[in-house]
């Protein structure tokens, strides 16, 4: 698990510690698990505090590692917070590009992708939290780092089986503004509910996704 | 000009171009061109300054949309175009105020990012108050919508065009209207 460039198995990488004493981690090995666990702390403390009040010394010690050692990994507060949105964001796009590969009809992978990303989202709350608008709202790299996912994924939705010339005309906000919406939705659910309340949103949120191509595969 | 609303809009500017962290309240009081006793006496903090000037341009905001909405008669199409054809409006014309609403908002304070949020429940229930009824779409799509909406804007207003918002009216209006056209057109 260790070394993994994303958070994609689930695994609660914040709390994920070292045994004390003797291991057999290599030193970078130590350093890839500080480094998760200091992004997985990031996001917690941005949710619980908001972005005025995140300090890296609130998140080096929920990730239980000294100051000093944050700023080996990190040049500052956003470019950890960059980071985690980061490692979301390629979580997410894995995640979906998995579930668009599997050998099932269009409606059945987009319904596929949603419930994956919804399952991945409620393990890692503070992770889901990002994708509401504070984070972006705060720091200009991250509101780029959104844009480039949110395109990605409109991308994959415009993707679907739908042939070309059935689908007609689609404005271009449409698909971006859908999945835009849908983040703010799951990020307000995981803030002001509890995260089960989350995996039952996906029959909504598929429906809603697939409103561009309604009148193309009713035709 | 009144002093109180001289601060509002000196909050509003100097938040929408260098931040709200980073305005001092000797900026403040300097942009304002008022003394630093006058904003004491007419507010606690730079917070207050910062959520009245917020608040104003909201309520205004706010009620621009719901005056068009009313007015556009009976249709769910002029309605809810008239409505975001007048809110574009009112953010083109003030974009200290849209940048403060759609992006520090958030990041500012606490209490600014509360407003953000009541804001956006107010944009939603005027919108769920005029798409067509028994539309058979899910719950939460109004959320999902207004929630797009605010990022489309959200972006074109940190690239600096507030002033320009004004040119995507036919793509969210197309935006708004597409589950309600293909909902209705499917018929039963």
């Amino acid at each position: 698990m260790i070394g993994m460039g994303s958070a994609r198995s689930g695994d609660d990488f914040v709390e994920f510690r070292l045994p004390g004493g003797r291991h057999d981690l290599s030193p970078a090995e130590v350093a890839e698990s500080q480094r998760l666990r200091l992004l997985g702390a990031a996001a917690q403390i941005l949710a619980e505090r908001g972005y005025a009040r995140t300090t890296s010394a609130a998140i080096a010690r929920r990730a239980h590692v000294s100051s000093a050692a944050f700023y080996v990994h990190f040049e500052s507060v956003s470019d950890c917070l960059l980071a985690a949105y980061e490692m979301t964001a390629d979580s997410l796009s894995e995640i979906v590009s998995e579930a668009c590969e599997a050998p099932i009809e269009w409606p059945l992978r987009l319904g596929r992708a949603v419930d994956e990303v919804l399952s991945f989202l409620a393990a890692e709350p503070a992770l889901a939290e990002l994708l509401g608008p504070e984070a972006p709202a705060g720091i200009a790299s991250i509101a780029a780092a959104r844009a480039r996912l949110v395109e990605s994924l409109a991308g994959r939705l415009r993707g679907g089986d739908i042939p070309q010339k059935e689908r007609g005309e689609i404005p271009g906000a449409t698909e971006r503004g859908l999945i835009d919406g849908a983040a703010g939705l799951i990020a307000d659910r995981v803030r002001t509910r509890d995260t089960t309340s989350l995996l039952g949103l996906a029959p909504e949120l598929t429906e809603i996704l697939a409103i561009p191509y309604r009148e193309a595969s009713a035709a | 000009m009144h002093k109180r609303r001289r601060l509002m809009d000196a909050i509003a500017d100097l938040s929408a171009t260098r931040g709200y962290q980073a305005t001092s309240i000797a900026a403040l009081v300097r942009h304002a061109e008022v003394a630093r006793k006058t904003l004491y006496d007419n507010f606690e903090s730079k917070e207050e300054v910062f959520l009245a000037a917020l608040d104003s341009g909201i309520s205004e905001g706010l009620r621009r949309t719901e005056a068009a909405c009313e007015a556009a008669g009976g249709d769910w199409r002029q309605r809810i175009g008239a409505g975001l054809d007048a809110l574009l409006q009112y953010l083109a014309e003030n974009p200290a105020e849209a940048h403060i609403f759609m992006i520090e908002a958030l990041s500012a304070t606490p209490a600014s990012s509360a407003r953000y949020d009541a804001a956006i429940e107010r944009f939603i229930e005027l919108l769920r108050q005029n798409v067509p009824a028994g539309n058979g779409l899910p719950g939460t799509i109004e959320e999902t919508l207004v929630g797009g909406v605010a990022w489309i804007l959200h972006r074109e207003i940190r690239r600096g065009k507030a002033g320009s918002v004004t040119a995507l009216c036919p793509e969210l209006r197309a935006f708004l209207f597409a589950p309600y056209e293909s909902s209705t057109k499917r018929g039963p």
